[in-house]
Order: structure tokens, then C-alpha cells, then sequence
């Protein structure tokens, strides 16, 4: 079992690497063949935002199924997972809509785009968070509000979720400058340093899991399902 | 069975500074007492016994209870913490503790104390020891009580006083200083010219018609645009039959430094900003002076009355109109063009006219540069232009005939029609800043003499020169006899002057000359060389232009920036370049003369005087730039040291876990020692030393010295304060993070915030958008207090759904277990439906009033249907945003009135409220108040009944009888039944502390209401709602909140001061001096009181913060209340916190605006120490003059603000102390008959 354990925490560290990789290739590559977030703002933000979102979603598949002894989380049948994570990113763009706009997004213009960074933001916290954590209140407010995490996945989450949020929360400070640079403009800004902030937030995941001490293995039995 | 008496025998006996601990000693000997805490503790149940049965208590001790009263809830609350001790020696130390907290409770009010004299008022200060030492005991307690408060005064001085120093210095050193001249100038005090005989110019102008048109920004002449609506001139112009110059204004733009500059030609300093509401008469040299005195004129005036003000008893004739109505825009014009004709007509009567056009500027305030109303506004101004034109062509042609038939000798001079503006205005028709648009006036110089000059048949001209022909007269020689034959030979025509840049200061000189006026001694201004080269003969043109390179070398060398007045040399090689190339002019100048027939000398010697007075301008504007840098770094310093100091001490009470421990600061005595000594000292060097007149040079008797010395000693009394705030116990606490462990979510942010603030400082956009910031820190922080709730909303679903599915099961502890959760997740959703009704209604708050310049040429603004914010929407003319406008300022005032019926209602039905007939009253007050207050705000009262002015007046005096009543309610407030209950604080000082803030915040709304612009109106009413709701939020929020101490207190006080930041921007303030808003400044002002429009216009600067202050003291009222008497609340709970009195409720509120007000001050001073930093950094930027020093500006503002409401809190308290004092005698006297009745009962 702590065998078990040992070769899972590595595997998820690499997993997590891995993951990052592809999620920063993505962008990249769209950007080499002359797809620039500049350009086609709404364009890219819905492309990233399903890419994301299917990665996470994939990455879920993948791994979670494989860590019998994450009760909850093998216990979720695929379709489940899917459903979960549809239903966490529909809801989570429209608060990431509605969050925008309150914090001051362009109300009558720019609704698409605005829509579209919710759709991306939803993609990058809401679809992970929501495959772990289901619709159960409880898990997230345990997940969110309580400082002690039990299960490595719970951690990574948190990191990840942290991490884009504040990289978005963080880039809007950009826009009001007066450079005058095409990617001042609401909400490219936001978008690049949310992608930033998602990546940071894969690679200290990855980081993470390597330094997880193993004192802790039998809390890697989540406790979500009570 | 005097009290008194009995201390002074115990203080004998034990230095123990507590007299409870001497009573209790003193009483533990009849084992009395310690048998009662034997049974208090042993059963915990009859814990209030206490307050239960204080007649029991008072029985025994009835000589005491006047200061047993006060402890006994502290007691209680140590007895019930360690209620498993019960024998006497843990006693003791309980007791201690106690006499602890009632030690640090006093220093608490010792420090509040502290934070009003620091605020000025010595008064105060006075009073306030009597307070406090009425409510307790004398004695010892007494003693260390009065050092701990002079100690608390001393430092806070201290640092205050470093703080303001700082401040002055750090002023002193970046402000540049003017030198500038004193008295007028005259043609004795012209240098003579190097030439040989003195050449004397002539006048070339006879009459001057000026016309200003406010905030007639350039591009509205010279833009293709133009020339549709200003046609008439626009053709004067093309033809070159006028000069036109942009005439480039220096910052700020705002009218009267402006008016300033284009009279006296100085270019007024950053700091005359302030003097703009203050326009008292220009002592400086000017025109207008020369004009009058010099030359003789008679002149009258139409237009802004800042001019008479600015120049009292210099007009013949003059009718001023009030720029303080900004909403009209018409009648303001007429009332100037109506006298046109008169003043046509019998022309002979004046020798000068000037004419300030308002109307367009407000056009300009209130809708902007695109708005309909300006393109006629401008064909209007065009029309004028048009009449005064013909009007100075027929009046030139009337005096020369009756010159023709009469055959005078001197030939009547023609007239001058300058029409100019005083400054530019943006594109959403504000000015003040330094944009490109703001400084961009426009100037047009036109004449008959300009008019013909290009005309093909130029009869005037001709006539003319046939005249001087005739003449043959040197001295009658008119310049313009040469310049029409030369004018066909020269290139320089006034065709090419189409917008070519002046400085607007170039008109003072230059109208000098062409009248024959000496020039105004500290003008700055060069004159406009193509004026006077085609219409002067070359050596009077020659001497026109020696003459002004005279003017400004004398300013120059009078300057000791540039010139060292000892020894007579210039201070820089820059300086003496200058110095030479005049010589160099000069020597050309002297040749040519001898010379005069075949040379261009003339013309090398019109160039390099033309070079000199462009270098000199460099020169002169370069000392716009020149700081003393030491003093910046010594005014930084003070500011630095104290800023952290306070931070220091304030962490340091913030990280005290309530007040239980005991505030101190070490070292205190030495420090006064040391000052002491230190005064002394600089007292004897400077009162004898330097009084004598051989040291007065010396360097240790400079200024700068002085202010070294004083800076070098404010700085390291509060480093040393703050070291000894370091070192204390409190401190260290705080370092081994039990205090950071306590803090809540909001905190991140709040810290994070802050610091990005503080970062954002230092990029110019960043200041200029700074309200982007704050919209965005403020819109978080309660994004995050709303997400614990948003989960339970959650949680509430999931149970209702869950409850569905097995209703079947439910036992009886289930339930109640869920009822309990379903309790706490419904406060929760009321909690978050809170917040996001703030939020929503921030959110509408944001785009009322567009601030910034970021957005503002955004070209779908251009169209004039879109609006850039709502607030522009409805001020603009149609139909629907009339009746919008008109609905909103109608809710606007109801529902502050509504508010106050439910809250007088509350309030008539509390134990102990407001007598129903005082309640009565002030409804209808109140009533009458919103009445005036409409009615003013539409003028619907008709003036030949009563004045607008009357009607706000009537609102004044409503409000301040409001007010009166909110602070003497209390005092006639209705009877407490129960009189014996000392213990539990009175119900009707619970009301009063309840509803006496709201009460105030809704007076100041309905003050607001009056002074602000009326689609700002329900920005009040929106702030009301959010901070009732948001007080409301926090109140529920106590429960988590209490567990974090003082760090969830501040944390809530540092939001409202956030909610507060937020509504100052929406309502369209920002960093820039153009959005002060004045309008609403004169309100029920007649005559000009400079106090009064300050005060206003203080009001309505700071409106959101003053209204977000209340709404705090509201938060630590209820707060304290709450802390107070929470045993009454929670019955449930088997701990019980003992109410206390109402003094108890006093010390802590002191205890919450002591921290609050320090945290406060600490968060502002570092505020202004990190924006001094930058500007120290920045000081070379392009923008220092039009971000970074206006910014400064409000920095300093906001200081003041800061010591305001620390004044206002300490009154506040005051009023209290002395509320309880007069209330409660009585009751006292009351209980001390009762309890010697039961005492004699006994015996």
C-alpha cells in the first residue's frame, strides 16, 4: 500500500508535468501559426478555454481511476465525471460573467469577449474543482475554507485554482496604463496572465507532489464522501 | 463615611493603584467577599448573580460601589474564565488581572485623549481628564493614570507634529519658489538703451476692446471644423486680416491663476491653485494697474465677477456675473452682450473694454466639448466677434474724420480688439490639468489697421500715410506709414501666423508696447516680435525689443536662484551665456544706430534679442523644475519615521487581543528629558547666538540649518518611539504571530491591496486612474466576504432538496440539529444577498460619474449620443433624462426622509428613546428641510417670492436644528424604570449609542443632498443604502468577527474606509485639480466668505468620507454595545460576559476609534511617505507638474482629512462623557440614599 502510494505520488507529479507542458503548448502553438490573442480574441479565448477544459477533464480520467484509494474519486463513473464537469462549466462561466461585470467589465460592449474570458477562466478552476468536488457544498467549502487538506488532489486543486485566479485578478492592473499596447485592451490582459497564473499554478502541483511527505498517506484517503 | 477619606487611608497602607483591589483587600478580612466568590464560582449557573442582585452587593459596600461598579464585570468575567480556582491567593492574581484591564482601559481613553490634542484643541484636552477622573476614582490611581495620558499626548505629538513638519518641508522643497518683485513699474526704471539718444516707442493704439471668452479652446478656431461655425473670423484670419496665435497656458488651468497671467504676465506657481477660491485683488504689477495709472484709461468691464474682486475701484463701469450658476448657459452671455451698444455708442466715454464671456465653459462643464449646445454657442461668440469688429472699424473711421474735419493735432490712435481665451478645455469638457486640449487658448489679435493692410485698396493706410506725409514729423510718425510699403516687400505677413504657438503670457508685454505702457514688472512674457517689426520704424522696434530683454534680465538678476546679489555674478555659466549674448545684442544695437544707413546690424541685433528672450524663457521655466533636495530628503525622512512609527503603535494595540494587556511604551521620560534639554539648547542657540548680527551668516544660522536640526529631532524622537513600540510587550506578541493567526480572509486582500496601491503610486497613469484601484480593491474585498456565504447557498439547496427525499426519517435531534443549520444558512443567504446588492449597487455607482482621462477620446463618444457616463446622460437635454433626472432627485429626497420616520419610530418605541414630542418635531423639520431642498434644486420657488439663496438657507437651518435636536434627544430622552440597576449600562444610553450616528448620517445626507449637482443626488441615497446594509452585514458578522479581536474590528473599519474611497471617485472626484467640483460651493453663499466656500467645497470634496466616517462610528457604537452587553444576547451560552456600564460601553468605543483613528493615520502617513518616495523618484518626469503635484495636493488634503476625523471622533466622545455625566448624577445620588436607608435598615 505505501508502495503504492510512492509510486502514485511520483506519477501524479509527472502527470501534472505533463499537463502543464500540454496546456502551455497549446496557446503557443496557435500563436505560431499567427493566431494571437490580440487578433482574435474571442476566437482564441473559446478554443483555450474547450482545450483547457478537455485536459482537465482527461487528465481526471486518466488519473483519478488509477488511486484506488481515493474512495470518491474512483468511485465516479466516467459519465459522472463529464457531467460534473459540463455542469461546472456552464455555471462557472456565467459567475465568471457575472464576476467580470461587477468588477467592471464593459456591460454593453464587448459582451462575447467578456462571456468568452468567463468561459476561459470557468475552464481553468471551475472544471477541475468541480470534477473533484461535485455538487456536494460541503466539499467545497472543506475544500476552500478549512486549511487542512487531506488528499493530494484536494492541494493541487486549491494551487491551481489559487494560482489562475489571482493571475487573473492580478492582470487587470495592466489595462488602465497608458501604453497604449494592443494587449491592454479589456480582457487580453486578464487572459494572459490568468494562462500564466494556471501554468505556475501546474508547475508548483508538480512540485508539490514531489515534496508530499507520506506521513500523511492514509489522509490521501479523501473525505468527501462522508 | 467619606470615600475620599477612606482612599487616602488605604493608599497609605498598599501602593496597589487599583481601588478595588484596596477595597477588596480591605473587605477579604471579614472573609465577606471571598465567601461570595466562593459561591459564585462553585456554581456556575448563578454567575450573574452579580448583576443580579447588585443591592446585595451595594449593602455591603456601599461606601464603594461607585468604583466597585465599574470592575465588577471584569470580575465577573475573570471569576467565570477561572472558575475552577477558588482559593483566595488565585483570587488575588484574578483580581489583578482585573485591575489590569481597567488600567489599560483608561490608557485607552488616555490614548483617544491623546489623538484629540493632537488634533489641536487644548481645550479638549483640558476637559478631559476631568471626565474621566469623575467616572473613577482619585487617588494613585489618579496619578499614574494623568503621566500615562501626558505620555500618551507627548508622543502622539510628537508625532503629529513630525508628520506636519514633514510635510511642510517636503512642500517647501518641491513647490517652486517665485520670487517675485514687489511694486509697479514705470518708464524711470527702464535701463537706458544703448543707443545714444534715447528713442522713445510710440503707442500704436488708442482703444482696447478685449474680449475672454472662458475655455474657448483652440481647435474651436483653428480646426477645418471651425470655419463653419466661427465664419467671421475664420475669414479675418485667412485673408490676414488678423493675428491668431495658440496661445499655450501654463498649469493649472483654471480661470483665475489664468486671468492672473494674462494681466500680470507672471506665470503663477503651483501653490496659487489654492488662492483660486480666495480671489482676493492682484497685488501684483498689471495691465490693468498701467492702464489706469500710467496711461490714464478709463475702462469697464462685463463679464465674471472674479475680476472685480481680482481689481476693485479700476472700472468706470462694470456689471459682473456669478460664474457659480454653471447650469446657465445663456442668460450668462446676454448680460455681457446687452451693454455692447451702449458702450458703442458713446465711445469717446472709455478708453478700455473687457468682456468675459461665461457661457461657453459651462457649457463645457456641464455636457462637454461635443455637445449641441456648443456649435451655436459658438456662432454666437462668432456674431459678437463679428459686431465688435464693425463697431472698432467705425469707430477708427469716425475719430479719423472728425480728425479730417476738426484738424487736431495729435491723430487719434485706432482701437485694439483682442479676443483670446484663458484656457483650453478636455474632451469631456473639464479643465485645470495640462493635457494638450486644456492649454491650448486661442489668441486673435484684430484692428483697422490689420483689416486694411492686406485689403487690395488699403484707404485707410493711405490716407494715413499721406498724412504723416504732410506731417513730416518724426516724433508724429506712426509706424504704420512704413510698414504698408514695406508690408508688400516683406514676407512676413499674418497669414503665417495662423496658429503659431505663443505663450500666453506673451500678450502682457506685447500690449505694453503697443499702448506705451511699461511693462508689469514680474511679466515673464516676450513680446510677439511681428506686431511691432512691420508697424514701428526699425529703431523703435529695436528698442521694443531691448527694452523687454531689459525687463526680464532685471528679474533675472533679482532671482538668487540665478544671480548671487553679494557679489554680483551669475550662478551658473548658463546665466552668464545669457548675460553675454544681450551684450553681444546690445553692441549690434549701439553700431547700427551709429550707422543706421547701410548695415543689417539691425537685423543680427533683432535676432539675438529674439534668442536671449527665447533662452531666458528656457531659464525661467527651467526653475519650475529646480528642487532643494535636501529638504526633500529631510521632509521625507520626517514623514518616514512617523508614518512608521504610528504603524508601529498601531499594530501594536491592534495585536493587544482586546485591551487586556497593558499598552507601554518604554523609555518615555528619558525622551521628554532629552527633548527638554534639546530645546533648551536650540532655544539658547538661536535666541542668543544667532540674534547676534556677526553670526547671522554663518552657516548654523541659516534656514535650512534650522529646519535640519528641527526634522533631525522630530525623526529620532519617533524612531525612538517606535523602537520602544517595538520592544514592548505588545509587539513582540504580535512578531510571534498570535495576531497574524487571527486574521481573516479579507486580510489578504486588504494587505495585498494596500500594497499594490502603494506601488501603483509610482506610475503616473496609475494616478491618474487611480479610482480604477480602488473600484477594483473594494469590489474584492467584499467579493470575498461574499464567498463563505455563497457556498452556504449551496448548503441551503442541498438540504431543502435533501429534506424532500427523506422527510420520511427524522428523529428529534436530527432535526433540531438541521433547524439550527437551516438558521445559520439562512442568515447566510441574507448575508450574501446583502453583498450582492452592494456590489450591484457599486457597480451602478461606477458609471454614474466618468473620472480619469484614459477613456476620454474614445471617438464613439464624438457623436454626441453616446454618453460616457450616465451622469452626462442625464444632464444632457432630452426629455426622457429630464423626467429620469427629475424622479431620481425626488427619491433622492424621500427615502432619507422615509429612513428617518422608520428610525424615529424604532427609536419613540426603545426603552429610554426619543421623547415622542422631540420625534414630532424633527419629523416635520425634516419634512420642511426636503421641501426647501426641492424646491431649490428645480427652482420652483419663484424669485420675486424668495431667493434661491433663501431656500438653501431655509435647508441650513433646518439641518443644524436636526442636529441640535440628534444631540439633545438624549438629555430629556424618557425615564429609566429602573433606577437601581447600576450595573447593566441604561437603556437609554443604549439608544442613544444605537441611533444617534445613524441619525447624524442621515442629517449630512440631506446637507449633501443641498450642496452636491443634482444627478449626483441619489449617488447619497445609493451610499445610504449600502452603508446600512453593509453595517448590518458587519454587525452579523460580529459573531466570527469577536473571535478575531481587534484584527476583525479594523478589518471591518478598513472596509467602510474602502466603501468610502469607492464612492469619493464615483462621484467623479479624481487626482487631477479639474474635477473638483465648485458648483455646488456657493450654496446660500451671497456674499464671498472664503471659510465658508472652503468649507463647502471640503464638504463636498470629501463628501464619501466624512459620510463612510459616520457610518464607522455607527459600526464601533453598535460594536461596542455588543461587546459591552453581549451577556444579554446570548442567554444560551453558559459564559457569560456581565454587562457592563455605560462607561464600560464608552471605554471600549474610545478603545475602537483609538485604534481605528491610529490605524487611520498610520495607513495615510505611509500613504504619503511612499507618494513623497516617488516624487522624489519621479521628480524629473514629464508629468511631475500635471499628475504627481496635484496629487500631492490631495495627499496633503487627505492628512488634514484625517486629523478632521480624529477631531470629530475625540468631540464625539466628549459628548458622551459628558452626556453620561449629567444623566447619571442623578441616579447615583439616587442609589446612594437607598443603599445608607438599607445600610441604617441593617443596623
Amino acid at each position: 500500500m505505501n508502495n503504492n502510494n510512492k509510486i502514485s505520488k511520483y506519477k501524479i507529479s509527472t502527470s501534472y508535468l505533463v499537463l502543464s507542458i500540454l496546456f502551455i503548448i497549446f496557446p503557443m502553438g496557435l500563436k505560431s501559426i499567427g493566431i494571437t490573442i490580440e487578433n482574435y480574441t474571442v476566437t482564441v479565448e473559446i478554443l483555450l478555454s474547450l482545450y483547457i477544459a478537455s485536459l482537465h477533464l482527461l487528465f481526471s480520467l486518466y488519473l483519478y481511476p488509477s488511486y484506488s484509494q481515493s474512495t470518491t474519486l474512483s468511485q465516479t463513473p466516467t459519465s459522472l465525471k463529464i457531467q460534473r464537469a459540463l455542469f461546472g462549466f456552464v455555471i462557472g462561466t456565467l459567475i465568471f460573467y457575472f464576476i467580470s461585470i461587477l468588477y467592471g467589465a464593459p456591460f454593453f460592449t464587448s459582451i462575447f469577449r467578456t462571456l468568452c474570458f468567463g468561459l476561459l477562466i470557468s475552464s481553468m478552476t471551475a472544471v477541475p474543482s468541480a470534477i473533484i468536488l461535485g455538487s456536494n457544498p460541503q466539499n467545497w467549502k472543506d475544500l476552500y475554507f478549512y486549511p487542512s487538506h487531506n488528499s493530494i488532489f484536494d492541494t493541487c486543486c486549491t494551487i491551481v485554482v489559487l494560482c489562475s485566479l489571482f493571475g487573473a485578478w492580478i492582470g487587470a492592473f495592466a489595462i488602465p496604463l497608458d501604453w497604449d499596447r494592443p494587449w491592454q485592451v479589456w480582457p487580453i490582459s486578464c487572459v494572459y496572465s490568468s494562462l500564466l497564473g494556471h501554468f505556475v499554478g501546474l508547475i508548483s502541483s508538480t512540485v508539490y507532489c514531489l515534496l508530499y511527505s507520506d506521513n500523511s498517506t492514509n489522509s490521501l484517503v479523501s473525505k468527501h464522501n462522508k | 463615611m467619606n470615600i475620599n477619606n477612606k482612599d487616602e487611608d488605604f493608599e497609605n497602607q498598599d501602593l496597589s493603584p487599583n481601588p478595588l483591589l484596596r477595597s477588596i483587600r480591605k473587605l477579604s478580612d471579614p472573609t465577606v467577599f471571598i465567601d461570595y466568590i466562593n459561591n459564585n464560582s462553585s456554581n456556575n449557573d448563578n454567575t450573574n448573580n452579580l448583576d443580579q442582585n447588585p443591592d446585595q452587593f451595594n449593602l455591603h459596600h456601599s461606601n464603594d460601589h461607585q468604583h466597585f461598579h465599574h470592575h465588577s464585570a471584569q470580575l465577573d468575567s475573570n471569576n467565570s474564565s477561572n472558575n475552577n480556582n477558588s482559593n483566595s491567593p488565585e483570587q488575588q492574581t484574578v483580581l489583578k488581572s482585573s485591575s489590569f484591564t481597567n488600567i489599560s482601559l483608561n490608557t485607552s481613553s488616555d490614548n483617544m485623549m491623546m489623538r484629540k490634542s493632537t488634533s489641536g484643541i487644548s481645550t479638549s484636552g483640558a476637559t478631559s481628564p476631568n471626565l474621566i477622573t469623575s467616572s473613577s476614582g482619585g487617588g494613585s490611581m489618579k496619578k499614574s493614570r494623568d503621566s500615562t495620558r501626558t505620555v500618551m499626548c507627548l508622543v502622539s505629538l510628537v508625532l503629529v507634529s513630525t508628520q506636519l513638519l514633514g510635510i511642510f518641508l517636503f512642500a517647501q522643497g518641491f513647490f517652486p519658489r517665485k520670487a517675485s518683485l514687489e511694486g509697479y513699474n514705470t518708464f524711470q526704471n527702464y535701463q537706458a538703451s544703448c543707443t545714444e539718444n534715447d528713442v522713445q516707442v510710440d503707442p500704436q493704439y488708442g482703444k482696447l476692446v478685449f474680449m475672454l471668452v472662458d475655455a474657448f479652446r483652440s481647435n474651436f478656431l483653428f480646426s477645418e471644423d471651425a470655419k463653419e461655425h466661427m465664419k467671421f473670423t475664420r475669414s479675418l484670419i485667412d485673408t490676414g486680416k488678423a493675428y491668431s496665435y495658440i496661445a499655450r497656458a501654463n498649469a493649472p488651468t483654471v480661470t483665475l491663476p489664468r486671468v492672473k497671467a494674462l494681466l500680470s504676465g507672471g506665470i503663477p506657481s503651483f501653490v496659487d491653485f489654492v488662492n483660486n477660491f480666495n480671489s482676493k485683488d492682484l497685488k501684483d504689477d498689471n495691465i490693468l494697474y498701467q492702464l489706469k495709472h500710467s496711461a490714464n484709461k478709463s475702462m469697464v468691464f462685463y463679464g465674471d465677477d472674479t475680476w472685480l474682486k481680482l481689481f476693485p475701484e479700476y472700472f468706470k463701469r462694470h456689471d459682473g456675473t456669478t460664474s457659480f450658476y454653471v447650469a446657465d448657459t445663456v442668460e450668462v452671455d446676454n448680460n455681457v452682450t446687452r451693454h455692447l451698444d451702449e458702450e458703442f455708442q458713446n465711445y469717446q466715454d472709455w478708453d478700455a473694454m473687457f468682456l468675459h464671456y461665461l457661457g461657453l465653459d459651462h457649457i463645457g462643464h456641464l455636457e462637454g466639448p461635443y455637445s449641441h449646445l456648443m456649435h451655436p454657442k459658438q456662432r454666437e461668440i462668432d456674431d459678437i466677434i463679428k459686431r465688435i469688429h464693425q463697431e472698432v472699424l467705425r469707430i477708427d473711421e469716425e475719430q479719423l474724420e472728425q480728425w479730417n474735419s476738426t484738424g487736431d493735432k495729435p491723430k487719434p490712435l485706432p482701437t485694439l480688439f483682442v479676443f483670446c481665451s484663458d484656457h483650453g478645455m478636455n474632451e469631456i469638457g473639464n479643465h485645470g490639468g495640462s493635457t494638450d486640449s486644456e492649454t491650448s487658448a486661442v489668441l486673435v489679435m484684430m484692428s483697422s489697421v490689420y483689416y486694411h493692410q492686406s485689403d487690395p485698396k488699403p484707404s485707410h493706410a493711405q490716407e494715413d500715410s499721406s498724412h504723416a506725409n504732410e506731417d513730416s514729423l518724426e516724433s508724429h510718425n506712426f509706424g504704420r506709414i512704413q510698414e504698408t510699403h514695406e508690408s508688400d516687400i516683406l514676407p512676413t505677413t499674418p497669414q503665417q501666423s495662423i496658429g503659431r504657438e505663443v505663450d500666453q503670457v506673451d500678450l502682457v508685454p506685447s500690449l505694453s508696447f503697443l499702448f506705451n505702457l511699461p511693462i508689469p514688472k514680474n511679466s515673464l512674457g516676450k513680446v510677439i516680435p511681428e506686431l511691432f517689426e512691420n508697424f514701428l520704424p526699425t529703431e523703435q522696434y529695436l528698442r521694443v525689443l531691448e527694452i523687454n530683454c531689459q525687463q526680464q534680465l532685471d528679474l533675472l538678476k533679482n532671482n538668487a536662484l540665478f544671480w548671487n546679489l553679494k557679489e554680483n555674478k551669475a550662478q551658473s555659466q548658463n546665466v552668464q551665456n545669457l548675460v553675454n549674448l544681450f551684450v553681444d545684442a546690445q553692441q549690434y544695437h549701439s553700431s547700427w544706430s551709429l550707422t543706421p544707413s547701410h548695415s543689417h546690424f539691425h537685423e543680427n541685433a533683432a535676432n539675438l534679442y529674439k534668442e536671449f528672450l527665447e533662452n531666458i524663457h528656457e531659464e525661467f521655466s527651467r526653475l519650475l523644475t529646480s528642487f532643494d533636495e535636501n529638504l526633500l530628503i529631510i521632509g521625507l525622512l520626517s514623514i518616514g519615521s512617523s508614518a512608521l512609527v504610528t504603524l508601529l503603535i498601531s499594530t501594536a494595540t491592534i495585536s493587544m487581543s482586546g485591551h487586556q494587556s497593558n499598552f507601554e511604551i518604554k523609555g518615555v521620560s528619558f525622551a521628554i528629558t532629552f527633548i527638554g534639554i534639546v530645546a533648551t539648547v536650540i532655544g539658547i542657540h538661536f535666541g542668543f547666538i544667532c540674534s547676534n548680527d556677526l553670526n547671522q551668516d554663518k552657516y548654523y544660522c541659516t534656514k535650512d540649518f534650522r529646519y535640519v536640526l528641527l526634522s533631525f529631532i522630530c525623526t529620532t524622537l519617533s524612531l525612538l518611539i517606535g523602537f520602544n513600540a517595538i520592544i514592548s510587550r505588545n509587539n513582540l506578541k504580535l512578531w510571534t504571530n498570535q495576531g497574524i493567526a487571527q486574521l481573516r480572509k479579507e486580510k489578504y486582500i486588504i494587505v495585498v491591496g494596500t500594497i499594490l496601491h502603494l506601488i501603483s503610486l509610482f506610475g503616473s497613469s496609475l494616478v491618474e486612474e487611480e479610482h480604477q484601484t480602488w473600484y477594483y480593491l473594494t469590489t474584492s474585498v467584499i467579493l470575498l466576504q461574499i464567498t463563505p456565504h455563497s457556498i452556504s447557498i449551496l448548503t441551503y439547496f442541498n438540504n431543502t432538496l435533501n429534506k424532500q427525499s427523506s422527510s420520511s426519517n427524522n428523529n428529534l435531534s436530527m432535526s433540531k440539529n438541521v433547524g439550527l443549520q437551516q438558521h445559520q444558512t439562512k442568515i447566510s443567504y441574507k448575508q450574501m444577498f446583502i453583498l450582492l446588492s452592494i456590489l450591484f449597487t457599486l457597480r451602478i455607482m461606477r458609471v454614474w460619474n466618468q473620472t480619469g482621462i484614459k477613456w476620454l477620446d474614445d471617438p464613439q463618444l464624438l457623436d454626441g449620443k453616446t454618453f460616457i457616463d450616465f451622469g452626462r446622460y442625464l444632464n444632457s437635454n432630452q426629455f426622457t433624462s429630464n423626467v429620469l433626472l427629475w424622479t431620481l432627485s425626488l427619491i433622492s429626497i424621500i427615502v432619507p426622509c422615509i429612513y428617518v420616520f422608520k428610525l424615529l419610530e424604532e427609536l419613540k418605541n426603545q426603552k429610554g428613546g426619543i421623547l415622542s414630542k422631540l420625534s414630532f418635531l424633527y419629523k416635520i423639520i425634516i419634512i420642511i428641510q426636503s421641501i426647501a431642498l426641492f424646491c431649490y434644486k428645480w427652482e420652483y420657488i419663484p424669485v420675486e417670492l424668495l431667493e434661491n439663496v433663501f431656500v438653501a438657507r431655509i435647508v441650513y437651518l433646518c439641518f443644524i436644528l436636526l442636529m441640535t435636536i440628534t444631540f439633545l434627544f438624549p438629555f430629556f430622552s424618557k425615564k429609566d424604570r429602573i433606577i437601581m440597576n447600576t450595573i447593566t449600562p441604561p437603556s437609554w444610553f443604549i439608544a442613544t449609542l444605537k441611533y444617534v450616528p445613524t441619525l447624524i448620517v442621515v442629517n449630512l445626507t440631506m446637507l449633501f443632498l443641498l450642496i452636491h449637482r443634482t444627478h449626483n443626488m441619489i449617488l447619497l441615497t445609493m451610499m445610504g443604502g449600502i452603508g446600512h446594509f453593509y453595517l448590518k452585514y458587519l454587525l452579523e458578522d460580529t459573531g466570527r468577527r469577536a473571535k478575531s479581536g481587534m484584527v476583525g474590528v479594523s478589518v471591518g473599519l478598513i472596509c467602510i474606509n474602502w466603501l468610502g474611497q469607492f464612492g469619493y471617485f464615483s462621484f467623479g472626484n479624481s487626482n487631477s485639480l479639474s474635477t473638483i467640483d465648485i458648483s455646488g460651493s456657493y450654496t446660500g453663499v451671497i456674499d464671498y466668505n472664503q471659510y465658508v466656500v472652503g468649507a463647502l467645497t471640503f464638504l463636498i470634496g470629501y463628501t464619501s468620507q466624512i459620510f463612510f466616517f459616520f457610518v464607522g462610528l455607527a459600526y464601533s457604537t453598535n460594536l461596542a454595545i455588543k461587546s459591552v452587553s453581549s451577556g444579554h444576547h446570548e442567554p444560551s451560552l453558559m459564559l457569560p460576559t456581565p454587562p457592563g456600564t455605560s462607561q464600560d460601553i464608552i471605554d471600549e468605543l474610545q478603545w475602537y476609534s483609538l485604534v481605528g483613528t491610529l490605524l487611520d493615520c498610520g495607513l495615510k502617513w505611509t500613504n504619503v511617505f511612499v507618494f513623497s518616495l516617488c516624487v522624489i523618484v519621479q521628480r524629473f518626469h514629464l508629468f511631475i507638474w500635471t499628475v504627481f503635484s496635484p496629487k500631492y495636493i490631495y495627499e496633503v488634503m487627505d492628512v488634514s482629512l484625517v486629523l478632521v476625523k480624529a477631531l470629530l471622533l475625540a468631540l464625539f466622545i466628549i459628548y458622551l462623557r459628558i452626556l453620561t455625566s449629567i444623566r447619571e448624577k442623578p441616579i447615583y445620588e439616587n442609589i446612594l440614599n437607598q443603599s445608607s436607608s438599607n445600610l441604617n435598615k441593617e443596623e
